[in-house]
């Protein structure tokens, strides 16, 4: 095919109107074509403008669709992003391997076809301010909700009532413990050095009785440092047969099994909390 | 500004985020509407995009293209996997068309174009249709589809000029 029928292809392609056989094909020329790259971006920029031609549409609520994409983004850490430390050895800090600093050679007329843009700096500055203080005020409610949170587990774990247990292998890690306070029926476990569940698996407590079937105590998992610190979700029954003996741990397929399908990885047994 | 707001992005900030929404969220609204013709799928193709905007902002170049082709083109794509290909190639769905406004640039642009024309545009951009697709739903030789789809892409660009304002043109063409 010669350059100017690849040419012929550069609108459609641009908009997605090429078939997979023919984008693929002219996707191979483009590599090596600067004139027909030109005018993709040319025409993306058209498409780009095709768009501000939708009739307006308010959302059913566009502050908690703004939220949503805010928090969203909070769980989730953008490609190159990398932390490396800082010159003077202080703290790492983030760097992104963008070349979005770059001065822009956008095509002017794009610029200046959005209506919003002028208008948009000024309260792209105001908001940004607005947004900082909201930012810290939710900073502040949710090390608040952390602070209560750790203050009724400590409650929990204070007192008579609570017995621990330590699960041991015969080599030093991982070290895990399980806290059980029967009054209030919570268990935590804690780990350190716990190598993360085989993908599709969790690890899994039961408690064991002498002379019965072990019942489960609930699931969890560890974060990539291998440590937890862990709310077991466990049925009120298990409070109600008395002293437990000994715990175990397994690795079980994700959701819990209602037997062990392993024989225990690690076992301790229960001890008053002096 | 927005290439700062990238990089800000870019480099973790998700408030940064939040400012490209506040920038562009309408466009990508009305569009993911237009596209979908729901607003639970038009909040999930927006969310989508901006999530995919967030996580690709460090690869992104703004000497290249403008956020704006950026960011709706996110959008589109995220609206239109959100409609099944067969429903949009048929007629009993009804995507909310767009008529040619004056009261945008793009809008009077689009008033320059024949009606063919404009109706291939809408069958590309707003149903995702590929030409071949366009063919077989008009009716219409393949090659004319292509051609039609070229030369209201290039009367477009060549509507809006490097001022952003709209040449003088007459409304129907020759």
């Amino acid at each position: 095919m010669t350059h100017e029928q690849y040419m012929e292809s550069a609108a459609p392609y641009a908009l997605g109107a090429l078939d997979p056989a023919e984008r693929a094909t002219f996707e191979a020329h483009l590599a090596g074509c600067a004139e027909c790259r030109e005018a993709i971006a040319a025409y993306r920029e058209v498409a780009g403008a095709l768009a501000q031609s939708a009739p307006p549409v308010v959302p059913r609520n566009a502050a908690a669709l703004r939220d949503r994409i805010v928090r969203n983004a909070q769980r989730v850490r953008p490609i190159g992003v990398v932390l490396r430390p800082s010159r003077n050895g202080g703290q790492p800090r983030v760097v992104a391997s963008s070349v979005a600093g770059a001065a822009s050679r956008r095509v002017p007329w794009v610029i200046a076809a959005l209506s919003l843009a002028a208008a948009a700096m000024f309260a792209f500055v105001y908001r940004a301010e607005r947004n900082r203080a909201v930012g810290l005020r939710s900073e502040l409610a949710s090390a608040r909700a952390a602070r209560a949170h750790d203050d009724s587990v400590l409650a929990a774990f204070v007192g008579p009532e609570v017995h621990v247990v330590s699960l041991a292998a015969a080599s030093e890690k991982p070290t895990v413990r399980v806290f059980w306070n029967h009054t209030r029926n919570t268990f935590i476990v804690t780990a350190s050095g716990l190598p993360p569940a085989p993908a599709g698996k969790t690890y899994q407590l039961w408690a064991l009785r002498k002379g019965q079937v072990p019942l489960p105590m609930g699931t969890f998992v560890a974060n990539p440092a291998g440590q937890t610190m862990t709310t077991l979700a466990v049925s009120t029954a298990i409070n109600d047969g008395g002293f437990i003996d000994d715990c175990a741990l397994t690795i079980e397929p994700i959701g819990g099994s209602p037997q062990p399908t392993e024989s225990p990885r690690l076992i301790g047994s229960w001890r008053h909390v002096d | 500004m927005q290439s700062e707001i990238i990089a800000a992005m870019a480099a973790g900030d998700a408030e940064a985020l939040g400012a490209l929404y506040d920038a562009y969220g309408s466009i990508a609204y009305g569009l993911a509407y237009a596209i979908t013709g729901a607003h639970a799928s038009a909040e999930s193709a927006v969310a989508a995009a901006f999530a995919e905007a967030w996580r690709t902002a460090a690869t992104f170049d703004t000497s290249r293209l403008s956020v704006l082709a950026w960011v709706t083109s996110l959008v589109r794509q995220a609206a239109l996997a959100a409609v099944p290909r067969e429903r949009r190639r048929t007629d009993q769905w009804v995507a909310v068309v767009p008529a040619p406004t004056a009261s945008t640039s793009v809008g009077r642009a689009l008033g320059t174009l024949t009606e063919p024309q404009r109706r291939v545009l809408e069958l590309s951009y707003f149903r995702g249709l590929s030409a071949s697709e366009i063919a077989a739903h008009l009716g219409e030789r393949e090659r004319d589809v292509r051609e039609l789809l070229k030369s209201a892409m290039n009367d477009l660009r060549s509507a809006v000029s490097p001022t952003g304002t709209v040449e003088e043109r007459p409304v129907t063409r020759a």
